[in-house]
């Protein structure tokens, strides 16, 4: 009996390869943009993979987090690769994520029946950055440790439950041991448990109402999910792979020297890219607009924006995709200002 | 020395070099694989009365003479600009060896142009024997510029035992890494063919014929995978004992992390060559049907990857020289580096001595004319290989110890020696140098005095 016969008797899969063939993907000018949902669940998956080789060294500790990821990187066989490719790849999952939202968003497949897909998605993409946000702190190094500082300063700032949220994770009143010990468990625990049951039902809904065509695509044509679309996925996941060894080898992660609570914070200190837009905004608002606190204006400017974003699916009925567009193009070149802006202002300064 | 530096910042002379001839390469090769690819695409159609196939060619001839006939040759000058600027000395030396290869090298690309004109304006106008021999004559022609460029190339790598005791053009021409490296590139070359090949036939509407010309040219890298890594292990081979060892003692370290940058870029050469290998075998050859530009456009952004690393790769291969054992890559010739420690590099250098003459002869422009001539080939301030930042921890004794350990040639005694050309000056210019150094990297009036 050949390995398929015996497999299609027990799991039946004939059903399951039939199944895979009537599925179809849309195949349009803008077909390119489906792509990047795949390019993110790689991501993922590279970030699972060498998470769970990383978990297996990691020791979280004031002392012992840094000798840890001192030691992976320079003592552990191919341990400095495994941790780059843990760091590029987080990058460019969050990366990926945005420009999925963003083509999502443009092509207006939030709308009936996707609405769910697209808070799961967004959701995702929440969690995801609460990935970054709590793995960067676990190296323990003088960057990681002022970069946190500011991430929770600034989460303090944002209304309703901001002040609450940035106690809860510091765990005091500094950045210390505590903060540590609980990054690692959200990172390494409690955000896996949320993302895993999200990114499933997100992938089920994908699966349920396949992919959307853009409204302004008229003409129904489509390609086969298996071998088609399947086989183009699988080529695109294996450029990233290159570009992801390419980055790994040539641009190693690097490792501070260890956090020190009483040295200065390094000229030009600043959070990772993608909450560079939020930081740069803090630092235009002035302290005071009228009654209200700056800080805390420009996180609920940037909180309602948020807000607004994930409830298109409500308020875009179909009738107003012109305004959808202005809000999403005015929405990226936001953003974009914002971050070169920000690193503009700390270009040179460490 | 005796030419001016041309100062590139932030990106460095040396990148500029090698942007453009990484492009010049990557269509360069497509012109001589390509220029096989045509005539024995065209005879394959004609004999079997394939006129679909032959309408393709016309068109893939047309996207040919574009790539090739202008933005390849257009670079192939913009190598010759960028290359005079950034080592006018070791320009000036491989002129004066190789005159008549260059000469050969000037006439078969005036003759590979004029074939590639008659060829794509003759679809009409010739014969259709006429026309296939002027293809074949095209071949040939191209393939002829590659020869001659590759023993020029290969000299500055390997000039050879022979070259070394006649000085003979010929001795230096054949040297010990012509060959491997010509069946390579040949190969690379017919690969290429196969790469650009897809980007045309991608769109072709008829889906039988493009499945034709895609498996086709599929079949065209396939060489190139099964011969590759006996050609790589033969030039290895050959390349001078301190480039093997860089290599091999970066793969002996790599699961460590401590290897050299040659040893990364090779290894990526070799991982960007084995996903093209799979792209092209799962795509063109077994998917035919649903490959699309998008598809040939990555697999060409990879091949541009894996030929960009190779030559980076080779280039690196031959620190610290521009020619091996002949000429350092900064324009000092190995047997001038007694005399530049004995007598100083400023006598010797018209260029440097004025430059230093204008800023006012200070101790500080002495030291800022040596840096430009004999580290600015290499080196930025504050971009790549910054100075700035080898500068910023040290004081003013530890870059004097640092200057000081660069004049000698022994690596037990200067542990860059395999990689960086030797200091040559005398010990007070080497004192101006490391002024001038700490001077730039630490600014204030007081620096070099607070020390």
């Amino acid at each position: 009996m050949s390995v398929h016969a015996w497999l299609d008797d027990r799991i039946g899969l004939a059903d399951f390869l039939s199944f895979l063939r009537k599925k179809e993907v849309p195949d349009h000018s803008h077909a390119v943009w489906y792509f990047l949902g795949g390019m993110t669940l790689f991501f993922f998956m590279m970030q699972v993979l060498t998470g769970l080789l990383l978990i297996v060294y990691y020791q979280p500790g004031s002392d012992a987090s840094y000798g840890s990821v001192q030691r992976i990187t320079s003592q552990i066989e191919f341990g400095w690769l495994i941790r780059s490719v843990h760091s590029w790849s987080a990058n460019l999952m969050l990366l990926s994520a945005f420009f999925h939202m963003f083509s999502v968003f443009f092509m207006k497949a939030y709308r009936a029946p996707r609405e769910l897909t697209w808070w799961s998605g967004m959701g995702l993409l929440g969690l995801g950055m609460g990935f970054g946000f709590s793995g960067y702190l676990l190296p323990w190094d003088q960057l990681a440790y002022f970069a946190t500082k500011i991430g929770l300063d600034v989460m303090e700032k944002s209304p309703l439950i901001g002040k609450e949220l940035a106690t809860m994770l510091r765990g005091g009143a500094d950045v210390g041991v505590i903060t540590l010990q609980r990054f690692y468990a959200l990172h390494a625990a409690v955000l896996p448990v949320l993302f895993m049951p999200l990114l499933l039902l997100h992938l089920w809904l994908v699966q349920k109402h396949g992919n959307a065509a853009p409204p302004s695509v008229t003409e129904k044509k489509s390609v086969p999910f298996f071998p088609t679309f399947l086989y183009k996925d699988l080529m695109v996941w294996f450029l990233c792979l290159n570009l992801l060894a390419l980055l790994a080898s040539l641009w190693p992660w690097d490792l501070g020297p260890q956090a020190d609570k009483l040295a200065s914070a390094p000229d030009g200190i600043h959070p990772e890219w993608y909450f560079m837009s939020q930081f740069q905004l803090l630092k235009l608002i002035p302290g005071k607009v009228g009654p209200v606190d700056g800080e805390l204006l420009g996180m609920g400017l940037f909180g309602a924006g948020g807000v607004l974003w994930a409830l298109v699916p409500l308020w875009d009925r179909g009738s107003r995709g012109r305004l959808v567009n202005l809000v999403g193009l005015g929405a990226v070149i936001v953003l974009i200002v914002l971050t070169i802006w920000g690193y503009a202002g700390v270009a040179g300064k460490g | 020395m005796n030419y001016p530096v041309w100062d590139v910042p932030f990106l460095g002379s040396g990148w500029v070099v090698g942007i453009m001839a990484i492009i010049h390469i990557f269509l360069s090769h497509f012109a001589v694989g390509g220029g096989l690819f045509l005539p024995v695409m065209e005879a394959h159609a004609r004999k079997h009365g394939d006129e679909a196939m032959l309408r393709w060619l016309r068109k893939h001839a047309r996207f040919f003479l574009i790539v090739t006939g202008v933005a390849g040759a257009g670079t192939g000058v913009g190598i010759w600009v960028v290359i005079a600027l950034a080592n006018p000395q070791g320009v000036g030396h491989l002129i004066h060896g190789f005159v008549l290869g260059w000469a050969t090298e000037w006439i078969v690309f005036i003759a590979e142009m004029a074939c590639i004109t008659v060829y794509y304006y003759g679809w009409d106008r010739l014969t259709p024997e006429r026309h296939l021999k002027v293809g074949w004559l095209y071949a040939i022609c191209s393939w002829l510029t590659l020869a001659v460029i590759n023993g020029i190339i290969t000299f500055m790598l390997t000039p050879g035992k022979g070259w070394a005791e006649s000085h003979w053009m010929w001795d230096g021409f054949f040297n010990p890494t012509y060959a491997p490296s010509l069946i390579m590139r040949t190969l690379v070359m017919w690969a290429l063919a196969g790469v650009y090949a897809f980007w045309t036939a991608a769109t072709i509407e008829d889906l039988d014929l493009k499945e034709r010309v895609l498996q086709v040219s599929a079949r065209w890298v396939l060489p190139a995978y099964v011969l590759l890594p006996l050609l790589g292990g033969w030039y290895f081979l050959n390349i001078p004992p301190v480039s093997r060892e860089v290599l091999q003692v970066g793969m002996a370290g790599a699961a460590a992390g401590n290897f050299s940058m040659a040893t990364r870029v090779t290894m990526l050469t070799v991982m960007s060559t084995a996903t093209i290998g799979v792209i092209v075998y799962f795509g063109p050859f077994r998917n035919a049907r649903a490959f699309t530009r998008g598809m040939a456009g990555a697999v060409a952004v990879v091949a541009l990857l894996a030929t960009g690393a190779s030559e980076w790769a080779r280039e690196v291969a031959r620190k610290p020289y521009v020619i091996r054992n002949v000429m350092y890559s900064n324009g000092v010739r190995v047997e001038q580096v007694e005399a530049f420690q004995r007598e100083g590099y400023l006598p010797n250098s018209v260029w440097a001595r004025e430059y230093a003459g204008l800023k006012g002869d200070t101790a500080l422009a002495r030291g800022e004319a040596l840096y430009r001539g004999q580290c600015v080939a290499c080196h930025t301030w504050d971009g790549y290989r910054s100075m700035q930042k080898f500068m910023a921890p040290r004081n003013l004794d530890s870059a004097r110890n640092m200057v000081r350990m660069l004049r000698s040639r022994d690596p037990r005694e200067n542990i860059y020696a395999k990689f960086m050309p030797p200091l040559a000056a005398t010990e007070a210019e080497g004192e101006q140098l490391a002024a001038y150094l700490y001077q730039r990297a630490h600014p204030g009036p007081a620096a070099v005095a607070r020390k």
